[in-house]
């Protein structure tokens, strides 16, 4: 049953005198909401709400998308696999985003890329570099605006000379800034 | 200074004639009037002044929407003037409204309160109806 609060019609802007009567309606308004909470509280399980039930398209800074694993993988010899994928569909046409990546690698000292490869790109190799050690964590921060091609990002690591590369925890994130 | 006495400097700081603010929706689509009460005070063309009761002025305020399909965001326009002519007023705001870029409405969407708002460099005019 969807709830209501006893005067959903109060129209004021910043700036309003408003009336006693009116300061009284807002304040059952506000009693009416508190009343309900407890309700709505006592119905909704721990960890019941997650990201992906928020609608960001109407406020931002605002996280719209992350993944992260622990799982320790390596990159086959001088190639460039998807690693890590990030869900941006959500992300308006035309908004800023930033993407952060991170990832530890293991292996030898010798130098690793990685990179991000944008779903909307025939490459198979990624368009954006940072470079790093190995047994090091490489971090990098890429600002896009969003095309309509664009509906996932992808994280990609390797070398590019003949030998295999361990990459271990890696976290992808979306950030919308504007 | 007590607070009452800082709240009454920044209404006469905040209330400028005829000089549209953009907030977030405010929960009409339709205009809105009000009458904003005598003793108020404003700024009228850069000089603080208070409202007679014989020189009424009105607040008008409607809501609106940019944007295309799931990309759409609502804001508020709204004015403190002396026309008395919803006609012309409403006129005004729906013209200003067209310029208000979906990017202008999510910002705005984000950062407004009860006291943030913004103001445009628009006015309203009394023009011929």
């Amino acid at each position: 049953m969807a709830a209501t609060i006893p005067y959903p019609s109060i129209v004021f802007v910043p700036l309003d005198i408003l009336t006693a009567e009116e300061l009284n309606q807002l304040h059952a308004n506000t009693t009416a909401l508190a009343d309900l909470f407890p309700l709505a509280a006592a119905s909704i399980a721990d960890g019941a709400i997650t990201n992906t039930k928020i609608n960001y398209s109407s406020a931002f800074p605002a996280l719209m998308s992350s993944s992260t694993t622990q799982t320790t993988i390596s990159s086959a010899a001088g190639t460039f696999s998807d690693y890590l994928t990030l869900d941006v569909s959500s992300i308006p046409t035309g908004a800023k985003f930033l993407v952060l990546a991170q990832a530890v690698f293991g292996g030898g000292d010798t130098e690793v890329s990685m990179g991000l490869r944008l779903s909307h790109s025939s490459s198979t190799s990624p368009e954006m570099w940072q470079t790093g050690k190995w047994w090091k964590t490489v971090s990098a921060v890429w600002k896009f605006e969003k095309l309509s091609g664009v509906s996932q990002v992808h994280l990609q690591a390797g070398r590019d000379n003949s030998s295999t590369c361990s990459i271990q925890d890696r976290v992808l994130a979306a950030l919308r800034v504007g | 200074m007590s607070t009452g006495s800082n709240y009454k400097l920044t209404m006469i700081m905040d209330i400028i004639l005829n000089q549209v603010a953009i907030w977030r929706s405010c929960g009409t689509s339709t205009l809105h009037k009000r009458i904003v009460p005598a003793g108020t005070q404003y700024r009228d063309a850069g000089a603080a002044v208070y409202q007679r009761s014989t020189a009424p002025i009105y607040r008008y305020c409607k809501d609106y929407e940019t944007g295309k399909g799931k990309n759409k965001a609502g804001f508020c326009l709204f004015v403190r003037t002396s026309i008395d002519n919803d006609a012309i007023v409403e006129k005004q705001l729906d013209d200003i409204a067209e310029t208000i870029s979906l990017e202008k409405a999510l910002s705005v969407t984000a950062n407004s309160s009860l006291e943030a708002f913004e103001y445009l460099p628009k006015l309203i005019k009394l023009e011929e109806a």
